[in-house]
């Protein structure tokens, strides 16, 4: 079958390009330069770009060469600001400006950009500006919450989850910040995602229809790319709201050669949190009771950093060298202090929590053209992913009957859990266009891994001094990988009515454990089926050799990332997709997409007592299994200059099957049937916008049990509930509105601002977040029986109510 | 006078974010299905148990017990008699149904049963293969009391073993008997990563199990596939576990004398995953939230679920060291925090 698929694709990347030839209309040479530059057209509606084109060949030109053959003997005029090409009619209508963050042009009706011209299926591009212009849950623009809103992507439980992408277990998207992977990108396990909005220059979201240049990653591929500093101007922004603050700033250490773009993100839960403890701890610590005297003190504090930095230089308009740096870092402490006295005897227990996780990375990119057809990228990284758990007892008691204060006895315990993995890598990505119509795409990447969980445990002596029991794991569970991949795509310009991207991925994976090779086939193919109607199809395989190895469905600093081996084989996805994607009249466009996944060699958490996986052994406390997903996606917009609405729909199935867990296909816990998000943003004039999402989706499967037995077990007359088939129950439909205002102005000294009020879940629907069942009123703990009447009730709780929040944004 | 308004009115958003439960229809299951438990094997009593499985949904208005029911229980496909036990009957606990006569390796044990209308229900097992030629050594290193296990095993098959020590104490002639299960470094816990609380701080049964108590009591950790050695030989070295508080001075003679027996258990692959996924059970909060996979109990019964499983024991003589007969004496185990 592999075979088969070789060289099928094979005889597809040689036949295809023997069909390539040019002409067409000034909007085909507008898609074609769209997607070769990869640049964005705005332009008036009314211009004549139906006018047809010889097509006089771009090769040999660089951007504006080609504007210029393009637009030649035509009453349009261009210019080019960034990514941006406006076209004006030779006597303009009005005035077209553009500024960094929005379009802002009355006179621009209509627009093309790469989102109506790729071969790709379930692509999904995000201009860095539209996270400010869409609803921000807290009012905090996010990457995660934006990409969840989206069809085929299923959002897990409220608020705390990540990306579950046509029935992915959400450890399987690859998140790519300029060009490094990342591993650990939820803050606060699930509620923010790591990623800056602040510095995002446009992110591509790849669902299926995956090209070869990427992989390492089964699901999807979140592609980010951050914004490089002003080369002229310093300017800056300053946003303050609810829960964090961010502050980012630019521009030029060498005018026109140098800039610099730095951004820092930091929440302040912790100083919310810690007036509230210490009034509690003032308040409400102390009790008496007789001679006795008790006290309880306990504080808990979280917060969250991400810091973006990025150098940027220009030694010729050909060639430029990037230096990147992210820190990412979560930092979450619980502390108790529990004291008793009485008499001249005091005793004192204190336990320490704490838990610190996150990335960081440090990347250099060498970016050059050697000449107007070919270009390359040299990147060199190093990225650290770590989570600490840290754990510290003390139980002490103090004699102080006499004048100093005396320890009697104590017994201290220390734990320590981290889990590090460090990736250094090294990879080249070539652009060539040797003729017209083909732009060919290769490269390669060697990346090695290191692995490093370890856990250590320490007992005390009775005085609180000397170690008397340790106990340190880390040396077995040190694992080092390696991997090496090589790609080759072309993206064919075929005809004018068929376009392909075909392309082959190799990647050699090797262990100490073992070695494995994987061949990826990838094709997309694009038919124009009339003008503004396309018909797209696409099939990839993937391939996963590191495995999140995690006992919940929460991003959790407990989770810990092992590389394939010792009978994980790596996980491997198939895609098939297919769609139409429609222009239609009165500002409308419609997109219908389907696809059928499947997933091998998954991994499950099989005990359930305890969500600390053990490493040493870890591969026993997992199970391997497959899943399967498919279904239909819906993707219905209306654009205006000032209004936007998108209505999107998802009717999916997805199950799993883990042999030795259940002999058959069950629900996936994330097998949503229906999701509907409809999504509305109105520019009502130059200083509001208002916006307003609604988000609904089939209740998650749990499992939940299926019969109660009175007496299960000789000599229990308790009764048990029976678990008798996983994720049987679907919970109650999950819906939200949300709704939010920005409200732009200047201040006196003609700086800009926005003030963005939002209130998410604005009718306060109370969400389930899991449902347990009730026997008469009473949990099962609580229930005795009973042998006349037997009343089942699920108990739904829910956590989320309405929230409103604001942030203010200062520009400078 | 700001701050602490601020501060008052934080305090008093807060509770909003807190979970609040309110009730919810749902309906997981409709039917009623019977559930059979019952583990034949060498023993001259098997008790079989078949319960009424309540669905969790609609309101049921009936009794919970069986009345009666119509089991059939065949070895090697001759039927035997089939007895219930309004009440408890030596130790066949009242309610119960039961089969006289001892189950021998290598037979194939058949339950089919049905009451009240209820979907019928079936289930067989095969007797494990007891085993033979046990050589148990104990041995005291370092203060440590350990006990060495060799009898055969045949790599190519896949074979699952439980290891019991039997303890009997004579303190003023005065005899006592009790389970104690020893463990394996292998599986010692590691506190942290697993809980302390967890199987793996102990192999073997405990003893309980055999009563038909406390299934969650239940250790068992044993995988000779993994530790059987080339020549055919289950070889394996456990330790003894302290189940006494650690402030019990250990190390002081009671002046009791003591002597051990080992029983080495020979289960189904079905009685190993029955009881594996009980243990899997155990659950934590994230489970309960449906934040975490929840583990179910491994069935083998067809058309309801339970379990038949079969299993085989085979017992040493007494074993007597002098170091243990004054007790067993072991190094302090210190345990991590849950």
């Amino acid at each position: 079958m592999k075979k088969t698929i070789t060289i099928l694709f094979s005889l597809v990347i040689l036949v295809l390009p023997a069909f390539a030839q040019g002409g067409g209309t000034i909007m085909d040479g507008m898609k074609a330069v769209s997607d070769h530059y990869g640049v964005y057209f705005a332009f008036d509606s009314s211009l004549p770009l139906d006018t047809p084109f010889e097509g006089q060949s771009f090769k040999g030109k660089n951007l504006k060469q080609s504007l210029t053959v393009l637009f030649a003997d035509t009453e349009i005029r261009w210019s080019v600001k960034g990514r941006y090409v406006m076209l004006h009619p030779v006597k303009p209508q009005g005035p077209v400006e553009i500024q960094i963050d929005t379009i802002k042009a009355a006179s621009v009706t209509g627009k093309i950009d790469r989102n109506t011209n790729f071969t790709q299926t379930g692509l999904t591009k995000i201009d860095g500006a539209a996270f400010n212009r869409a609803y921000a849950t807290l009012s905090s623009p996010d990457v995660l919450k934006t990409l969840q809103a989206l069809p085929g992507v299923a959002s897990g439980t409220e608020l705390l989850s990540s990306l579950y992408v046509h029935g992915g277990d959400g450890s399987d998207n690859l998140f790519l910040l300029d060009g490094v992977p990342l591993y650990q990108i939820c803050h606060l396990g699930g509620i923010f995602s790591s990623f800056n909005t602040d510095v995002i220059d446009n992110m591509d979201f790849y669902k299926s229809g995956f090209p070869a240049r990427y992989g390492g990653r089964t699901s999807s591929v979140v592609d980010i790319q951050t914004k490089d500093g002003d080369f002229n101007n310093y300017k800056g922004k300053f946003s303050i709201g609810l829960l964090e603050g961010r502050l980012q700033f630019e521009g030029p250490i060498i005018k026109e050669k140098t800039s610099f773009n730095v951004a820092l993100r930091r929440s302040w839960a912790d100083a919310l949190l810690f007036p509230i403890f210490s009034i509690r701890n003032a308040t409400a610590g102390k009790y008496y009771s007789g001679d006795r005297t008790d006290e309880s003190s306990m504080m808990a504090l979280y917060s969250f950093t991400d810091f973006n930095a990025k150098v940027v230089h220009k030694f010729s308009p050909e060639s430029k060298i990037t230096a990147n740096f992210y820190l990412g870092n979560d930092d979450f402490r619980w502390d108790v202090i529990n004291t008793s006295s009485e008499d001249s005897f005091r005793t004192e227990e204190t336990r320490k929590q704490g838990l610190n996780w996150g990335n960081t990375l440090a990347s250099l990119n060498w970016q050059k053209s050697l000449s107007t057809d070919m270009d390359f990228r040299l990147l060199g990284y190093w990225a650290g992913n770590r989570s600490r758990i840290g754990f510290l007892l003390d139980y002490s008691g103090y004699d102080l009957s006499g004048e100093e204060k005396k320890k009697a006895f104590s017994a201290a315990q220390d734990l320590s859990d981290h889990g590090v993995l460090d990736d250094i890598g090294l990879s080249f990505d070539g652009n060539w266009r040797p003729v017209d119509g083909h732009k060919l795409r290769f490269g390669g990447s060697g990346i090695m891994h290191s692995f490093r969980p370890d856990y250590s445990f320490s007992d005390y002596d009775e005085y609180g001094e000397k170690r008397v029991y340790a106990f340190s794991q880390n040396d077995s569970v040190r694992v080092a990988g390696g991997e090496i991949s090589l790609y080759a795509e072309d993206e064919m310009r075929i005809t004018d009515w068929l376009r392909a991207n075909a392309g082959l991925r190799n990647t050699m994976y090797f262990t100490s454990d073992g070695f494995w090779n994987s061949l990826e086939p990838r094709l997309a193919v694009k038919i124009q089926c009339l003008p503004g109607l396309d018909f797209k199809a696409s099939y990839s395989v993937m391939s996963q050799f590191a495995h999140r190895l995690s006992a919940t469905y929460l991003d959790l600093p407990t989770d810990c990332w092992l590389p394939s081996g010792g009978g994980f084989p790596p996980l491997r996805s198939g895609q098939l997709a297919a769609g139409l994607y429609a222009k239609l009249p009165y500002n409308l466009h419609v997109t219908v997409e389907g696809w059928y996944k499947t997933m091998d060699n998954l991994v499950d958490y099989k005990e359930s007592n305890s969500i600390f996986p053990r490493l040493d052994e870890s591969r026993r406390h997992f199970r391997l299994g497959e899943g399967r997903s498919y279904g239909m996606e819906l993707d219905l917009g209306y654009e205006t200059k000032s209004l936007q609405v998108n209505a999107y729909y998802t009717l999916s199935k997805s199950e799993r099957f883990f042999g030795d867990y259940w002999p058959e296909w069950y629900p996936d816990r994330n097998d949503n049937r229906h999701k509907i998000t409809v999504q509305a943003n109105w520019r009502v004039n130059g200083k509001w916008e208002l916006y307003c999402a609604w988000n609904y989706h089939s209740g998650n499967r749990m499992t939940l049990p299926s019969h109660l037995v009175q007496g299960a077990y000789i000599g229990s007359l308790r009764p048990e509930f029976c678990f008798t088939e996983p994720n049987c129950a679907q919970i109650p439909d999950y819906h939200r509105m949300d709704i939010g205002a920005n409200l732009h102005g200047k201040t006196r000294r003609g700086h800009e601002y926005v003030w963005n009020f939002s209130i998410y879940n604005v009718y306060c629907r109370l969400n389930p977040l899991f449902v347990s069942m009730t026997v008469n009123g009473f949990d099962l703990d609580f229930f005795y029986y009973n042998p006349g009447y037997v009343e089942f009730q699920g108990m739904q709780s829910s956590m989320i109510p309405i929230i409103p929040s604001f942030s203010y944004c200062l520009k400078f | 006078m700001k701050t602490s308004r601020i501060l008052y009115t934080l305090l008093a958003v807060l509770p909003l974010l807190g979970s609040c439960r309110k009730p919810v229809d749902i309906i997981v299951a409709t039917e009623p299905r019977l559930m059979l438990m019952c583990f034949p094997g060498a023993s001259d009593t098997t008790v079989v148990q078949l319960f009424k499985g309540l669905p969790v949904g609609e309101p049921v208005k009936s009794l919970p017990f069986l009345e009666s029911a119509d089991i059939s229980f065949t070895v090697n496909g001759t039927p035997k008699e089939v007895s219930h036990a309004y009440y408890g009957l030596g130790s066949v606990p009242a309610g119960c149904w039961f089969v006289t006569g001892e189950m021998l390796p290598g037979d194939v044990v058949e339950i089919r049963a049905s009451a009240e209308g209820i979907p019928p229900v079936k289930a067989s097992t095969v007797i494990p293969r007891s085993v033979e030629d046990i050589n148990a050594e104990t041995k005291v290193k370092n203060g440590l009391e350990s006990l060495k296990l060799s009898f055969p095993d045949d790599p190519a098959t896949r074979d699952f073993y439980g290891v019991q020590v039997l303890e009997e104490k004579t303190l003023e002639g005065e005899t006592s008997q009790s389970a104690i299960a020893p463990y394996h470094k292998k599986m010692q816990p590691l506190g942290g990563r697993i809980s302390t609380d967890a199987p793996y701080a102990t192999i073997g049964f405990n003893g309980k199990y055999l009563s038909y108590k406390y299934m969650t009591d239940l250790n068992i950790e044993a995988w000779p596939d993994k530790y059987s050695t080339k020549d055919g030989r289950f070889d394996m070295t456990f330790k003894f576990k302290d189940e006494r508080e650690e402030d019990e001075d250990e190390e002081t003679p009671d002046g009791a004398s003591y002597r051990h027996k080992i029983r080495i258990y020979s289960l189904s692959e079905e009685f190993f995953r029955y009881v594996k996924s009980r243990e899997a059970l155990r659950g934590n909060e994230f489970t309960e939230m449906g934040l975490a996979p929840m583990a179910i109990p491994f069935s083998n019964v067809e058309g309801g679920f339970g379990i038949l499983a079969g299993w085989s024991v085979t017992e040493t003589g007494w074993i007597v060291k002098s170091k243990m007969q004054t007790g067993l004496t072991l190094k302090k185990q210190k345990r991590s925090p849950e």
